[in-house]
């Protein structure tokens, strides 16, 4: 186990991400109960159809335990069937009349509205509220990209004054140095699930949470479990030859990656010939910074494609910068 | 195991560090490494080690060039801290059990017993005493064949540079090889059989101690004032060197004496003794090429 003092490390890092998982948890209990129990964005709407003078409303259990609530109002041309979870409502549907609404159901599609106008969905699969897990793990990257900071540069941390008690280990500089690398990467990957758990644990505060998946949920988790690894190897290849104050370096890698893309994008429709040759600069810098990648190059809503190549490219990045450290410590002296 | 260490050569652009050193550590001998301030000794232990790359030379354990695995079987005791000052004593302690497969824990404990070391205690908050000491018993928990010590008494009261000294005599008794430096010359000659002296990277003098004292003697003369009339010595080819403190002459003569002490009563000496050479008057000899010259030399 020559990973021991990266362990360490690591263990200190996910202290750090343990104290914010807390205090996201805490803040999460301060708003539940400050602002009360959750109410649906539509109880008002629903509220309003079931109340309507000219209504009849019929009740029943579901066999899965739901309650179905019917309101037929011919004067106002509505029947609507609303299904609740508790208090919540996991499936609507509305037509003009009974026999719309009950061929609706009978196509298994469920009518969701969205708001009070009562402007109508329709949507495929389950009929329930659900979240979408991948834009849950979404919210994880600056978790990730926090710890991927605190972790960065392993091998400049040793060099900083401790390579003579790393180096005189029974164990070739290469294996140590990957085996350091594969400890952070694994602890990244730790840190983002426990803060997808503990965010799913703050849904619970408002009501059993119910997931599905968004139409790009596997590129969605992929690039948010690669863009920190990117950003670790980013600060990891940078830093590698830096004998003092790694620190220093971490710092102006953040500098770095945040204002070059932003000179590259804001130079983007320059006209001037300075203007452009800067744009091309910084354009082509920013190819090699992750961070571009993650705030602008690689947009999340933006295709499939787009993103597929975004991932790509930072899966490449990482990779090289990774064998770019290896490479330069093992050419170091003490 | 024997240690050999053939032709080291370290540049450092147009300046070399260290100059075709070599020398030989004969299997459970103590070998001391001695040289002024900026001579190449921890150059020498970085390139022997590894931690350098040599420009020319390499370092053989047991004949064969030193891996990774090498490590397993040696205890090295860095120049300055190269502890983790956010770890604790019993952190450390972790690392090494961690690390080395021969580490042994009772020994472990005994040794931080034996220096106080509190394994509560964060490295940060140690003294650079406290440092060195750690760092001694971290290179001897382990159970090394080989141990290479650069300056392992740096910082330590002399209670516990003593506990250090004796710590490379039994680990010499039990076959174990230590190769050591220090600048405190009294430890090298009380620990070490066989010494090197470094000068600007090139080893001026090795042997083994014994052998080296037992070269040259001093004779030494008590007169009544300082005003003494050495004329004549100086021309004596037996004479490699002179020293005059105050009212006290020292010839280092190559063996013998008695002639010279006889000169030295013929010239008005109140005493004359013939005493062997020390390790210092060796080191000085070797690191001073003024005072090798047969010469007067006053006022030291």
């Amino acid at each position: 186990m020559v990973y021991y003092v990266e362990y360490l490390r690591a263990m200190r890092a996910l202290r750090i991400v343990a104290i914010l998982i807390g205090l996201i948890l805490v803040a999460a209990l301060v708003i539940r109960f400050s602002w009360g129990p959750p109410k649906p964005a539509t109880t008002d709407y629903y509220s309003r159809l079931e109340h309507s003078k000219t209504a009849h409303v019929t009740r029943k259990r579901l066999p899965n335990g739901d309650t179905r609530t019917i309101v037929n109002d011919p004067r106002a041309e509505v029947y609507a069937i609303i299904d609740r979870h508790g208090s919540s409502v996991v499936a609507f549907t509305l037509a003009h009349t009974r026999e719309a609404a009950e061929d609706q159901l009978a196509r298994a599609a469920a009518v969701k509205s969205k708001d009070a106008a009562a402007s109508t969905h329709q949507v495929r699969g389950p009929a329930y509220e659900t979240s979408e897990f991948d834009a849950l793990f979404g919210m994880t990257l600056p978790m990730g990209l926090l710890v991927a900071t605190l972790l960065g540069g392993p091998l400049s941390k040793e060099n900083d004054g401790h390579l003579e008690v790393v180096w005189t280990k029974p164990v070739s500089r290469t294996r140590y140095g990957f085996t350091a690398m594969l400890v952070d990467l694994l602890t990244l990957a730790v840190a983002q699930a426990a803060t997808a758990l503990a965010l799913i644990v703050a849904l619970t505060f408002w009501g059993v949470p119910r997931f599905g998946l968004g139409p790009s949920a596997g590129l969605v988790i992929a690039s948010t479990l690669v863009s920190p690894i990117a950003w670790y190897a980013f600060l990891t290849g940078l830093s590698a030859s830096v004998k003092r104050g790694p620190g220093i370096v971490l710092g102006i890698g953040w500098v770095v990656a945040i204002i070059v893309p932003w000179i590259a994008s804001s130079t983007s429709n320059a006209s001037a010939p300075v203007g452009r040759s800067v744009h091309a600069i910084f354009d082509v810098v920013s190819d090699v910074i992750p961070f571009s990648y993650v705030w602008g190059r690689f947009d999340l809503t933006d295709s499939a494609r787009t993103m597929t190549a975004g991932l790509t490219a930072m899966a490449a990045l990482t990779v090289v910068y990774l064998a770019l450290a290896l490479v330069q410590w093992r050419r170091l002296e003490a | 195991m024997s240690l050999s260490v053939e032709h080291l050569t370290k540049r450092y652009g147009a300046f070399t560090a260290l100059d075709d050193v070599c020398f030989e550590v004969p299997p459970g001998s103590v070998f001391g490494l001695l040289g002024p301030n900026g001579a190449g000794k921890t150059t020498t232990f970085k390139c022997m080690l590894g931690l350098a790359r040599p420009s020319a030379g390499t370092t053989l354990l047991d004949g064969a060039p030193l891996t990774p695995k090498t490590f397993a079987r040696l205890g090295y005791v860095a120049e300055r801290s190269t502890l983790y000052g956010w770890m604790s004593v019993r952190e450390h302690l972790d690392m090494q059990r961690h690390d080395f497969a021969r580490f042994d824990a009772k020994r472990a404990k005994e040794l931080t017993d034996l220096f106080a070391l509190d394994p509560r205690s964060r490295v940060r908050s140690l003294s650079k005493g406290l440092r060195t000491a750690l760092s001694v018993v971290l290179a001897f928990s382990v159970d090394p064949d080989v141990l290479i010590l650069d300056e392992p008494t740096s910082g330590l009261d002399p209670l516990n540079q003593r506990a250090v000294l004796k710590l490379i005599i039994e680990a010499a008794v039990r076959g174990r090889t230590v190769v050591f430096s220090s600048h405190q010359i009294g430890q090298v000659e009380r620990a070490a059989d066989h010494i090197a002296v470094l000068r600007g990277g090139r080893v001026v003098l090795s042997g083994a101690v014994d052998d080296l004292k037992a070269g040259s003697k001093i004779v030494e003369g008590t007169f009544e004032t300082d005003a003494i009339a050495l004329n004549g010595l100086a021309s004596d080819g037996r004479i490699s060197r002179i020293d005059q403190t105050g009212r006290i002459v020292r010839l280092t003569v190559g063996s013998g004496g008695e002639a010279e002490a006889q000169r030295l009563a013929e010239m008005g000496a109140q005493s004359v003794r013939v005493v062997d050479l020390s390790l210092e008057d060796i080191f000085l000899n070797a690191v001073d090429p003024a005072r090798q010259t047969a010469g007067v030399t006053e006022g030291l």
